[in-house]
């Protein structure tokens, strides 16, 4: 009965279908600090919570970049070697010229990893997964050759302060974090830029035949989330005020985990870059409350891996029931 | 309609939702005899095809089968008792042979592991094949075969379950108007044997030239219902609609021949189009037409410069001026627009707004300062397309998954006239499309070409093209082997040079 145009309700099916999904992540988060502080009191102290949003800043920066990556069809895997090589370029340079030229620098890092990856997958027709992954190892073993393997500390004051420091009891970071969202929905919600890649990852023919350079979209996304991890790299680096080149390790799956749980498609072109905040932070949680209760450090990733499985049958199972 | 029916529906009503998809139909089908069943879109006809194959159960009525009641729990229970239905899609499996699909789930096996006895399945297969008169290797690939054989392969698999009623749904249209004849023979023959067929289809001419007997639905009761003989097309066409069309045509602003707007020289495609040239006219509705596989879909990808296309040779020039038309952003940008054929793979984007596909090739149109998109002007921008086109929609803001093929198709005509073309390339815009859309859209295709704009329109349907276009080119195998033009654009001329690759 395809031919018969379904009532007047319809009109608010499609914002509201949205919204309501981001109702639903939005009431498992509660729901999720409820029962951890029911079963954990030291949870809603104000150590660990500030602990949670200064520590949770750097995935919130690189899941944003993942988001426009994802939605756009593609995938990025090695941000958590970015992250670490800009740290360490960074480091290595502010020591040697001062933090304005060392921070700027390192903010080329990503953003020229991703032009590379960029080019790789369009123009080499690889499916980024591998491609990134080559990348991946490539910028570790950079990371490794800059700090020659050893902790590079003693990072001037001034730049320690930016990520040490509290705005109104809230850790920097988490601040800074929140304001790369807001850019990041800006810019998929209200550019042509954001309307595109939802178009190339949902059907790149379509979107090539409407005039759109579906590759050029594509390597601005990886550019994208090569920046998010660099500046998300020089936030670590100022909070943390040290870095060895093995930091960040398995940071992408993580990254890719909270995209998926903020419900944003594994197969591109549907997705809200907000709803990702809560996929970070459910993730986040999930791994303090861990820690709290003392459960073994070699449980954690299990557990992690468990929620994955759940928000991908949830997700697949709720199309399901929308096609019905 | 003398011997008994075989099959017998009294009163059967069925309802979805809140909406009433059948409203008490009377159906009956005899053996040996092929019933037409007609309607448009949301008439009610593949609710009740769904109800005879088992996949839903009527809310009321009953239906009989040889006389004792039937009731199918669900398909599989309809093919055990002889209810075989062929599905509009070629369901086979193109990687394995013929035989294999003949016989899918249904191989004779060798005792203890189970190995097949492929020889067995081919020699099975082939007196299928003889049988119906149909001249196919058994151990060829389905991927290799063309379209209508392919039909017939499914319909053979059909047989397989021995049905007493077989329900076609739309056998035809996915094919060529040679192959369809091929198709409709294979057809009398399953009839003759015996069988009751309903067979479901958009296409008139050929109901008239098969079936025994028509019932035409309209919103879920049956209007008409008899033998073929005692109705005629009008009849049928007014029953279908509850109106009489408007066949008057828009009278077209006469296209001046010295006016060219894009001509083509020597255009190639290695293994696929060969050495093409033609010239556009300002105004002008030029038909290009031939078999599935002629070359009519490439020859519109290569000019709008497609990726998936790469061309060997050829040569643009619009207004006389010489224009690469390299990419389709570089076509977009020279007033080109291009219809694929395929709607729901290459068209809509189903879960985007309709205000997001009308945008799609515009979006630099509404960039502001800081790339901000202004939206307030986008939403009035999608208004009026989906006014301006009559395009059925309860809002900009609905997703286009939600609108009914008619209405999807004209939203891909608003989207692409928004662009602004002077040329605008069509692949197929009337197919799978119900009657009352198809007109809807040959007069937007009408009024499109008296503005002034270009339009080539590639199409297999000998009554678009007919109906629609001042002149003609031929394709036969990735070369254009003939040229009709005003009183010679005949049904007939057009279709002994497609078969035949020359005039």
């Amino acid at each position: 009965m395809s031919a018969i145009v379904p009532p007047a309700v319809s009109r608010w099916r499609g914002p509201l279908r949205q919204s309501y999904g981001l109702i639903q992540a939005f009431a498992v988060l509660i729901l999720l600090v409820v029962v951890i502080s029911l079963l954990s009191p030291r949870f809603l102290s104000t150590i660990n919570i500030t602990n949670l949003m200064a520590q949770m800043s750097v995935n919130l920066i690189v899941a944003a970049g993942m988001t426009v990556v994802m939605i756009g069809g593609e995938f990025d895997i090695s941000v958590g070697s970015v992250v670490a090589l800009t740290a360490a370029v960074s480091a290595t340079l502010m020591k040697l010229y001062g933090i304005v030229p060392g921070v700027a620098l390192s903010l080329l890092v990503g953003p020229a990893l991703g032009v590379v990856n960029g080019i790789i997958v369009t123009r080499g027709r690889i499916p980024s997964f591998i491609a990134t992954l080559g990348t991946m190892m490539m910028a570790r073993s950079l990371a490794f050759v800059t700090t020659g393997g050893r902790v590079v500390a003693d990072l001037p004051d001034a730049f320690k302060a930016i990520g040490q420091g509290q705005t109104f009891g809230i850790p920097n970071p988490f601040l800074i974090a929140l304001a790369t969202y807001a850019i990041g929905w800006v810019l998929m919600t209200r550019t042509a830029f954001g309307k595109k890649v939802y178009a190339v990852g949902a059907n790149r023919t379509v979107a090539m035949l409407s005039g759109i350079r579906a590759d050029r979209v594509k390597i601005m996304s990886l550019v994208i989330v090569g920046l998010a991890s660099s500046f998300a790299g020089n936030l670590l680096l100022s909070r943390i005020g040290a870095i060895q080149a093995d930091t960040a390790r398995g940071l992408e799956f993580e990254v890719i985990a909270a995209v998926v749980i903020g419900g944003t498609s594994l197969y591109g072109g549907q997705g809200n870059i907000l709803r990702t905040i809560i996929g970070v932070i459910i993730i986040a949680l999930i791994r303090n409350f861990l820690n709290l209760s003392r459960i073994d450090i070699f449980w954690q990733d299990f557990a992690t891996g468990a929620i994955i499985v759940v928000a991908v049958l949830l997700d697949a199972l709720q199309k399901r029931i929308g096609r019905t | 309609m003398d011997a008994p029916p075989i099959l017998d529906c009294r009163n059967v009503a069925k309802a979805f939702g809140g909406v009433q998809a059948l409203r008490g139909v009377d159906f009956a089908i005899v053996p040996g005899r092929v019933h037409g069943l007609l309607g448009e879109n949301g008439a009610g006809k593949s609710t009740l095809l769904k109800i005879l194959a088992g996949v839903v159960l009527p809310d009321s009525g009953s239906i009989s089968l040889d006389g004792a009641p039937y009731r199918p729990a669900g398909t599989v229970a309809a093919l055990r008792h002889g209810v075989v239905t062929v599905h509009q899609d070629i369901n086979l499996i193109d990687s394995l042979t013929v035989a294999e699909n003949v016989l899918l789930n249904n191989e004779p096996k060798r005792p203890p592991f189970g190995l097949l006895r492929t020889r067995e399945m081919r020699a099975r297969t082939q007196k299928l094949l003889t049988a119906y008169g149909i001249d196919v290797d058994p151990g060829a690939l389905v991927s290799s075969l063309p379209n209508d054989v392919k039909k017939m392969v499914q319909i053979v698999k059909a047989t397989t379950w021995n049905p007493r009623v077989l329900l076609l749904d739309e056998p035809t249209s996915s094919l060529t108007d040679v192959e369809v004849t091929v198709v409709l023979r294979l057809i009398r023959t399953l009839a003759a044997q015996g069988v009751a067929l309903v067979f479901v289809s958009h296409y008139l001419a050929e109901v008239f030239e098969i079936c025994d007997d028509i019932t035409v639905l309209r919103d879920g009761a049956v209007v008409a219902s008899g033998p073929r003989a005692k109705t005629d097309l009008p009849q049928v066409v007014r029953g279908m609609l509850g109106r009489d069309l408007d066949h008057a045509s828009l009278q077209r602003a006469a296209a001046t021949k010295a006016d060219v707007l894009l001509s083509v020289r020597n255009l190639s495609v290695s293994g696929r189009l060969r050495d093409i040239s033609f010239d556009l006219h300002r105004g002008e509705i030029l038909g290009v037409t031939g078999l599935t596989g002629s070359g009519l879909t490439e020859l519109a990808r290569a000019i709008f410069g497609s990726e998936d296309i790469q061309r060997t040779t050829g040569d643009f020039a619009i207004e006389g001026k010489p224009a690469a038309l390299g990419t389709p952003h570089a076509s977009l940008g020279a007033g080109l627009a291009l219809l694929t054929n395929d709607r729901l793979r290459e068209g809509i984007l189903p879960e985007f707004s309709l205000l997001e596909n009308i945008c799609l090739p515009i979006l630099s149109r509404f960039s502001g300062g800081m790339g901000m998109l202004n939206q307030r002007r986008m939403v009035e921008t999608a208004e009026q397309c989906i006014k301006r086109l009559n395009v059925r929609a309860p809002g900009p803001r609905v997703m286009a998954k939600t609108l009914s093929g008619g209405n999807q198709q004209k939203l891909l005509f608003a989207k692409w006239l928004e662009t602004g073309p002077r040329i605008f390339l069509l692949d197929e815009p009337t197919i799978g499309i119900d009657i009352g859309s198809k007109f809807e859209i040959r007069r937007i295709i009408q009024e499109i070409a008296a503005a002034g704009v270009g339009v080539i329109l590639f199409s297999a349907e000998l009554a678009d093209i007919e109906t629609l276009c001042d002149r003609v080119l031929v394709m036969f195998r990735g070369a254009v082997v003939g040229e009709f033009a005003g009183p010679d654009v005949t049904r007939g001329a057009i279709l002994h040079a497609s078969v035949s690759g020359h005039i």
